[in-house]
């Protein structure tokens, strides 16, 4: 019935648009209004990690929120992305090497899924989601056939040693800030 | 594939949304950034009249783009239209609407919307061309919009609503 009748927009209009959305083959998503501080705050810290071992590192950016537009139709905004030898200013142009979502509960189902699914088949080479619930983070490594999962990390060190500058994210100090505060709370029990 | 997966969302979502937006039974609608200056023009002219047909409905308010929440997870901003009741009541179905063709909106307007407006009960429904400079005015009859009016520089003049109205549509074409 006509009342099911979709608008497909493209990255034109998506670059007119107020406020912050993804694009995924026309459709219009609304990106969290207002984000949990523990969310941005882990944003923060895995951006942190990687800066601290890329600032030297000349191919690549570590870039935080930005555009990646995959087609005229799709947009996404990867909470971290590191994304090296892409000449393009506006965008990002070139599927990035690393990709970190930081998993909310109302963009879970699009980021575990929709977005995995966006991601492996661009070529993204590793896909990190993390929990800030969990203080847990998912690494996938892409491989012929899709994103296969090396492990799930709590306080543990990865290194991502095929990617330029070999980045490595210390899981410890990532969410070390919230596992203290949370024996803190159980130790007064 | 990701067509297959839709996002649903509500009133409480799109409250908080920066930028014009339409929610239709969840699924968001970009509202068009550039109308063009003429059809902006051929918008206020309608309002004009329709806020002089309201001077003697002292219930009734002519408005332009403003929220009407029919459910949970439909809101829009028709382009003009008259309400009556409570001025800050954005549930109250209104009486007529007027909707402004442009290119990018034609099927919004002529299928979308005139489905949804017809469903919700609004009694007159008024699709404006302004490049043909043309209004097709249909009215609700059992269930049905039946185009009443097919107008072009003639005066609009419905009797049968809460509060009357009167358009001269020679005054509204740019």
């Amino acid at each position: 019935m006509a009342l099911s009748y979709v608008e497909y927009y493209t990255y034109e209009d998506y670059k007119q648009w107020e406020g912050d959305w993804e694009l995924i083959s026309g459709v219009v998503y609304a990106m969290s209004p207002n984000p949990m501080k523990r969310h941005q705050a882990l944003n923060a810290k895995i951006a942190a990690e990687f800066v601290e071992d890329m600032s030297e590192c000349v191919e690549c950016d570590v870039l935080i929120e930005q555009d990646y537009k995959i087609d005229e139709y799709t947009v996404l905004r990867p909470d971290v992305a590191v994304v090296c030898n892409d000449p393009k200013e506006e965008y990002i142009a070139k599927a990035p090497e690393i990709v970190a979502e930081v998993i909310s509960l109302s963009t879970a189902k699009r980021d575990e899924r929709v977005k995995f699914e966006l991601y492996e088949k661009e070529g993204v080479k590793y896909y990190i989601l993390v929990y800030p619930e969990d203080l847990r983070a998912k690494i996938f490594k892409n491989s012929e056939s899709g994103f296969k999962k090396i492990g799930d990390f709590f306080s543990e060190t990865f290194c991502f040693d095929n990617i330029a500058c070999k980045p490595c994210i210390d899981f410890e100090k990532v969410f070390r800030k919230w596992r203290e505060a949370e024996q803190k709370r159980e130790l007064r029990f | 594939m990701a067509l297959d997966y839709i996002e649903r969302y509500t009133y409480e979502d799109y409250k908080k949304w920066e930028g014009d937006w339409e929610l239709i039974n969840g699924i968001i609608y970009a509202m068009s950034p550039f109308a063009l200056p003429s059809h902006q023009l051929v918008s206020g002219k309608i309002l004009a009249q329709l806020l002089e047909s309201t001077k003697n409905c002292p219930n009734c308010h002519a408005l332009m783009e403003s929220e009407v929440k029919f459910k949970d997870e439909t809101v829009v901003r028709p382009d003009v239209f008259i309400k009556c009741g409570e001025l800050d009541d954005i549930m109250i179905t209104p009486e007529i609407i007027f909707e402004v063709i442009s290119k990018g909106s034609i099927k919004r307007d002529e299928l979308l919307k005139f489905n949804l407006y017809k469903q919700e009960g609004v009694r007159y429904y008024g699709l404006v061309y302004p490049d043909e400079k043309r209004a097709k005015i249909y009215k609700l009859i059992n269930g049905e919009y039946i185009k009443v009016f097919d107008i072009k520089e003639d005066v609009l003049k419905i009797e049968d609503l809460k509060c009357p109205v009167n358009i001269n549509f020679s005054e509204v074409w740019f």
